[in-house]
């Protein structure tokens, strides 16, 4: 994700200037343009007339130029280029002059450049050396980009030997500011040298096509400014122009030439310092996007003004060594600058995004102006808005903080936004001046001067924006030299002539957004969109519940109702008829009734007599099936542990007093086994009469659905499981009566879940039983499980060795 | 599957409690409603009753003239098998109604929501009983007419080529 920064944005004649194709080379150098491939025997197809070129226009072979020797050597290279030096020293020409020629195979065309031979110097190559070496180490300890800088100045003057060398800083809108610089020192014979150091210099002064050269041709010398360029003669048929991109002697076009010698400088050399961000290097070259800032960082910009300078071959590989080491040092500033600031987003974010929300998703604590402040100070802003422009919930987190727009104004900025950077993010210092934006004149420029907007959702159309603003930051700025008037397109292209600091109050503009703000930002989106996701997983996982436990309180509403309605209406009912049939028996006869025989009246009574008996019988029946429903509601109400009862008891003595209670029940069923002694002397601290209740439910169970084809088998054990905190008894009760479906083996121990059993001895109640089992054991933090086995079902317990510390009263 | 012996119109009821059973068969004899009262154990029982049952001499399985369901059955439910019988061609009419203690609001959509003609609660008090079921009786099996059995329109002649 990188940021664009939208700027008014303003194109000068510079911007459209042919830099890399000028038509001529610089005059201390020769050029000879051979044809694609490099067939050192063949015609050339351009030479620059810095040497002296045949007059009668015929062609031209690198034998007619240059010695045999020299000629051989160039065949020598170009004949295998991949293995070759492109570098070879001592190149002499017909007309007697040494040159140190550098070869460059291009498609286009094969460059062969000669620069002057320097004077031979053993000691040259180690005292560069060392000084690259003092650089790079010198570079490693400096705490801040300035300072690396500012090595970097020193150290390349040094081994350049320029009188001024300056670290030079683009800013986001291509202008740029010495940020350090090293100057010859004042040695009373040449005139001294001036400091830039501050200076601001606008975007036009190297200008756009010159910016996209140094991401190819990092280092631009220019020997002797005063010196105009050579014509570069085309000698074929073929005129078009020739790239010189990547050429040393590339000529330089006279604007420049006038700048420089407005500036006083003699020659210039000035390498590119490219910083790659973050996402760029994890991106990788290949993604590069047009949109994607060009990682140029700022130039080292070298100037001469005690006459021409020519810096050789090995010198430019130095300073392009050190300017690259720059790099990596800034680079490395920079990501441990990110990284501060987004630990610094992270803890000063947590009051805001962690915040625990009740059910209704309200902050159960509202994070205090300090924690306020502290959020807009990691981001040096002024104010903080989370504004929602689409349909999506946007009061999930509605943020305000610090000093805002009005309300008005952030829903228009957001308007704009969605369209002007949809999904995207943007930065910029100076909101007030972007030009599509309609709503800049309703924005208070004391509060957003600078926007850093992050979209929430990078899908855009609409979305949730983060915005942080900045103040005004009202500034001086040193300009060098007054800023260029906007000129009217194709206008001669002219320089500017002065170079004197030249100030300028800068109105509506804030801060810049630096690199690290631009991580704390996306730290913090990055939080938001965590937080939201985590608050609406919560929120769905309470729905869930809800819901459940709805479902769970209809289902107990329904069985209840139903299973305790319906006795009471058989009562009611029998009751009905019981009242009938007695009025029908001793009540007056009806009028106009024919009088009955004496006979028939005693058989009808006794037939009446055994007919009430009967419903009087079925009354008691319902009613006590009503008893023992409104019992078993009621354990099911107190199942659990009383902390007051908690005892270590023996499991044994509980399993005989449940059989105890079974009582008639058990021997009613023939030929029953019932076994217990697996439970050996076990003890468990637990709430006794509960635990009691568990086994007497799970034995009931047993008899209920025993299988009445086969003699009941009753038997449980026990046994220890682990030891110390972690380990616990498991308790087992088995039988081999009619079990049960698989998909039941959870829902049985749901309140009010009956299962209808085939051949199963009978199923009264109101499907409490193992609900009840299940909630005592819960209660003492233990678990409860069914396991089919071929024939019956078991139930294993698993009792925690502390279950007297048993767990909460998690029930309805 | 307990038959009575008096003769008169059939009325299913799925119920499998005895004592249930019991209570409806004195209450029915109470109101001395000349009825057919039978009894299946829940709504699969009802189903399969159903599917087998339709000739008009089948004195075993005789065709109801109405089904009484409760809502609470072991099984398959009241509701279920309401949808069950009104997705089949052959138990798609036949008068269906709800027999419940429940006066739940949505129990009562729901029962006519899955095709049920009427839903009486089974009130306790038993004078108001006896004249709900009174009502009953005399609207939808003196009053009303009812859908013919399966086996009468399976008699029914066709009526000539289908020309469509």
């Amino acid at each position: 994700m990188s940021v664009p920064i939208v700027l008014a944005a303003t194109e000068t004649p510079c911007d459209r200037e042919p830099v890399h194709i000028p038509g001529t080379v610089q005059p201390h150098g020769v050029l000879l343009v051979l044809s694609p491939g490099g067939d050192a025997r063949a015609p050339l197809i351009a030479a620059s007339e810095t040497i002296a070129l045949p007059p009668d226009g015929g062609p031209v072979t690198l034998a007619d130029l240059l010695r045999p020797d020299a000629v051989l050597m160039l065949e020598r290279v170009l004949r295998s280029p991949d293995d070759a030096d492109s570098l070879l020293e001592g190149m002499e020409t017909q007309d007697g002059r040494r040159w140190t020629a550098l070869l460059r195979p291009e498609p286009a065309a094969t460059l062969v450049e000669l620069e002057p031979e320097q004077p031979a110097d053993p000691a040259a190559a180690r005292r560069i050396l060392l000084d690259l070496n003092r650089a790079i180490a010198a570079m490693r300890h400096k705490p801040d980009a300035r300072s690396a800088c500012a090595v970097a100045c020193t150290q390349l003057r040094r081994i350049s030997g320029f009188d001024r060398v300056m670290a030079y800083r683009f800013m986001a809108d291509w202008s740029g500011e010495v940020v350090a610089e090293s100057l010859r020192e004042g040695d009373g014979i040449d005139r001294p040298v001036d400091s830039y150091l501050g200076l601001v210099f606008p975007a036009s002064d190297i200008p756009a096509p010159m910016r996209a050269l140094y991401a190819r041709n990092r280092l631009r010398l220019i020997g002797d400014a005063s010196a105009a360029g050579a014509p570069l003669r085309a000698l074929g048929s073929d005129a078009a122009p020739i790239d010189l991109t990547d050429a040393v002697l590339r000529g330089v076009a006279p604007v420049h030439l006038q700048y420089l010698s407005n500036m006083g400088v003699r020659a210039s050399m000035s390498v590119a310092i490219t910083v790659s961000g973050p996402e760029q290097r994890a991106e990788g070259a290949s993604a590069a996007g047009a949109e994607r800032p060009p990682p140029l960082w700022g130039l080292l910009a070298c100037h001469h003004q005690s006459g021409p300078l020519l810096v050789d071959h090995v010198r430019r590989q130095a300073a392009d060594t050190i300017a690259h080491a720059l790099a990596w040092r800034l680079a490395e500033l920079a990501e441990a600058d990110a990284a501060r600031q987004a630990a610094s987003m992270h803890t000063a974010q947590a009051p805001f995004l962690d915040m625990d929300v009740d059910e209704d998703g309200a902050p159960v604590k509202v994070p205090d102006a300090t924690e306020a402040a502290a959020l807009l100070a990691v981001m040096d802003a002024g104010g903080l808005a989370v504004v929602g422009s689409g349909l999506e919930a946007p009061d999930a987190l509605a943020l305000r903080l610090g000093v805002l727009p009005t309300e008005a104004a952030l829903r228009s900025l957001v308007g704009w936004l969605d369209l002007a950077s949809p999904g995207r993010p943007l930065a910029t210092d100076r909101l007030g001046s972007v030009a599509s934006f309609e709503g800049a004149a309703r924005l208070d420029a004391d509060h957003a001067s600078g926007l850093l907007a992050t979209p929430l959702a990078e899908a855009g159309n609409g979305g949730t924006w983060l915005l942080w603003f900045r103040p005004e930051l009202r500034r001086s700025v040193e300009w060098a030299g007054r800023k260029a008037e906007p000129r009217e397109p194709l206008q001669a292209l002219t320089p500017r002539a002065s170079f004197a600091a030249w100030h300028e109050e800068v109105a509506g503009r804030s801060a810049a957004w630096s690199e690290a703000t631009l991580a704390a930002a996306r730290v913090f989106r990055d939080g938001v969109v965590a937080a939201l996701s985590a608050r609406g997983a919560r929120a769905v996982r309470a729905n869930a519940l809800l819901q459940q436990r709805n479902a769970e309180i209809r289902f107990f509403a329904d069985a209840a109702t139903h299973d305790l309605k319906e006795p009471l209406w058989q009562v009611q009912v029998l009751c009905g008829l019981l009242q009938d049939g007695l009025a029908e028996l001793f009540g007056p006869p009806e009028p106009g009734a024919a009088p009955r025989s004496a006979a028939f009246e005693a058989v009808a009574r006794e037939v009446a007599e055994l007919e009430l008996e009967a419903m009087a019988g079925r009354i008691v029946v319902s009613a006590e099936r009503m008893r023992a429903m409104v019992d078993e509601l009621a354990r099911f109400a107190v199942a659990g542990r009383d902390p007051e009862r908690l005892r270590v008891v023996e499991l044994r003595l509980l399993a005989v007093d449940a059989l105890e209670d079974l009582g008639e029940a058990l021997r009613a069923v023939p030929d029953a086994t019932v076994s217990i002694e697996g439970l050996g002397d076990l003890a468990v601290a637990c709430d006794p009469p509960q635990l009691r209740r568990v086994f007497q439910n799970l034995f009931s169970n047993a008899l209920k659905y025993r299988a009445v084809a086969r003699p009941l088998e009753l038997r449980a054990t026990a046994e220890r499981r682990g030891v110390g905190a972690g380990g616990g008894v498991v308790i087992r009760v088995e039988d081999n009566g009619v079990g049960f479906a698989p998909a039941e083996a959870r829902q049985m121990f749901e309140p009010f879940r009956r299962f209808d059993r085939a051949g199963a001895a009978g199923s009264e109640g109101l499907g409490l039983g193992l609900a009840i089992c299940a909630r005592i054991v819960d209660a003492h933090g233990g678990s409860i499980e069914a396991v089919q086995r071929m024939p019956g079902a078991r139930f294993d317990i698993v009792l925690p060795a502390d279950a007297g510390a048993g767990v909460g009263e998690e029930a309805w | 599957m307990v038959s009575e012996t008096v003769a008169g119109p059939t009325i299913l009821v799925a119920e499998n409690d005895e004592q249930h059973r019991f209570v409806l068969r004195r209450v029915f004899r109470a109101i001395a409603l000349e009825v057919d009262l039978r009894f299946v154990h829940d709504g699969q029982a009802l189903l399969d009753y159903l599917e087998a049952a339709g000739g008009p001499a089948d004195p075993d399985r005789p065709w109801p003239h109405l089904v009484l369901i409760d809502l609470h059955m072991p099984r398959l439910d009241g509701i279920g098998a309401l949808e069950a019988m009104r997705v089949r061609s052959r138990l798609r009419t036949v008068p269906t109604i709800v027999f419940s203690s429940s006066d739940q609001a949505h129990h009562v959509d729901q029962a006519y929501a899955s095709g049920a003609n009427a839903y009486l609660v089974k009130v306790g008090d038993f004078n108001q009983l006896v004249a709900h079921l009174r009502g009953m009786i005399g609207f939808w099996l003196k009053a009303a007419r009812l859908p013919r059995r399966p086996d009468e329109t399976q008699a029914e002649p066709a009526r000539g080529p289908d020309l469509a």
